[in-house]
């Protein structure tokens, strides 16, 4: 029954049951897989596996998607970090990388893994707590990548000619979820589970949507 | 704890329709996710078979659910039902842990036979000679399945079965118990958790 290392979690317990206790330090990867053996009749074993993420006290951890016109993030792991803590709110700093596919027009579409630019202008959450004032218990957050990219561009229609476009991501890929005219923020009830859905119709074709759902710990 | 018997799924999409004869034929629901295949002799004439989508209120479900028809025949040979599954529906549970159920008129869900897990593949395929709502389910379940945890901090799990013998009779087909929310059908004893 017992498994795991001071480093990872352990874990103890009977059978059927066990508890997981995190180790006193966050690891990296900071998601570890619990798994369970359960004996079959036909002498087999099934395997049941359980992802725990592990985070420092006040810390989120979740995944994020997006859709616009010239890009997505597909599924991506974001940690935010707690830099700022008050009782009217708390600030929080992101990191992970983010799953692009950029899908800009005439462009052959490009899968890209991009850093979040963790000290970037545009990377941040803020939350604001029931004494928060008119936005209590509404959050807000900004993602933005860092990096470049070169899309091939052009062709193949009748001598079309190929073109490259450099893509800077850090101007491209800056994601803003709570600041769309006339909606309003996301909002929560247990501060320990950030989630939600957020689109903007935008002006002409810069609309966008995205989803998230961000854990916290059981101590807030 | 007696079985659970669960709401009928209300349609959610068309139905998905083909006319397969003596010969056999084979048919795949509109979502790509269920593929029936009706071996040659399952049926002696021309019949219309379908796959709608509904809801999946199955024990341990997977995705959503199927309404397969018809529903008022017994196939003279055992029709193969392929369900395709994604990895990151699989929280708590795993390849091994994956069958299909299908719900009684008693509106109990009844784990359906001894599955074929394709985990390259990612299918599981089950033989029935009968159609009602089907769905892709999880035998049983590590709860939680997905938890975030503070340093130093702790949280229980448990192996939770969705489908057991029910306790009035060992001969009795396994059946469905709530273990997404609740606390499922008693775990053996001898089952373990680690890392």
């Amino acid at each position: 029954m017992a498994g795991g290392s001071a480093a990872t979690g352990t874990v103890a317990g009977g059978a059927g049951s066990a508890t997981f206790t995190a180790p006193a330090t966050a690891p990296d990867p900071a998601t570890v897989t619990v798994s369970a053996r359960v004996p079959r009749a036909d002498g087999g074993v099934t395997l049941l596996l359980s992802d725990i993420t592990i985070i420092q006290d006040g810390d989120y951890a979740g995944t994020f998607s997006y859709e616009s016109r010239t890009f997505s993030v597909r599924p991506s792991t974001i940690r935010w970090f707690r830099t700022q803590d008050t009782p009217g709110l708390a600030v929080y700093a992101p990191t992970g990388a983010l799953n692009l596919l950029i899908t800009e027009e005439d462009c052959e579409p490009l899968a890209v893994t991009a850093p979040i630019a963790a000290d970037g202008l545009a990377s941040l959450m803020t939350v604001f707590r029931a004494a928060g004032g008119a936005q209590a218990n509404e959050y807000r957050f900004y993602l933005q990548a860092e990096g470049a990219v070169t899309l091939q561009c052009g062709g193949p229609e009748p001598e079309r000619d190929r073109y490259t476009i450099d893509w800077n991501l850090a101007e491209r890929v800056i994601m803003a979820i709570g600041i769309c005219p006339d909606q309003p923020l996301p909002s929560y009830g247990d501060e320990a589970l950030l989630a939600g859905s957020y689109s903007c119709p935008g002006d002409e074709d810069n609309g966008y949507s995205a989803t998230w759902e961000f854990r916290g710990s059981t101590k807030k | 704890m007696p079985p659970a018997a669960t709401p009928v799924g209300t349609a959610t999409g068309p139905a998905v329709t083909a006319t397969i004869g003596a010969d056999g034929g084979s048919l795949t629901g509109a979502d790509g996710r269920l593929t029936l295949v009706v071996p040659p002799g399952a049926v002696d004439q021309d019949t219309t078979f379908s796959i709608q989508p509904i809801e999946n209120h199955a024990h341990g479900r997977i995705g959503g659910g199927y309404r397969l028809r018809p529903d008022d025949v017994r196939f003279a040979q055992p029709l193969r039902l392929t369900f395709g599954y994604a990895d990151d529906e699989l929280a708590g549970t795993g390849p091994t842990a994956l069958g299909a159920a299908f719900q009684r008129a008693d509106r109990v869900w009844q784990w359906a036979g001894t599955p074929t897990v394709d985990a390259t593949a990612r299918t599981v395929t089950v033989e029935t000679d009968h159609f009602s709502d089907w769905a892709l389910v999880a035998g049983l379940r590590l709860r939680p399945g997905r938890a975030t945890v503070a340093t130093s901090d702790s949280v229980a799990l448990k192996v939770i079965h969705c489908y057991a013998v029910p306790e009035e009779g060992l001969l009795a087909p396994l059946v469905g118990f709530r273990c997404d929310q609740g606390e499922g059908a008693p775990p053996p004893a001898d089952s373990s958790v680690s890392e």
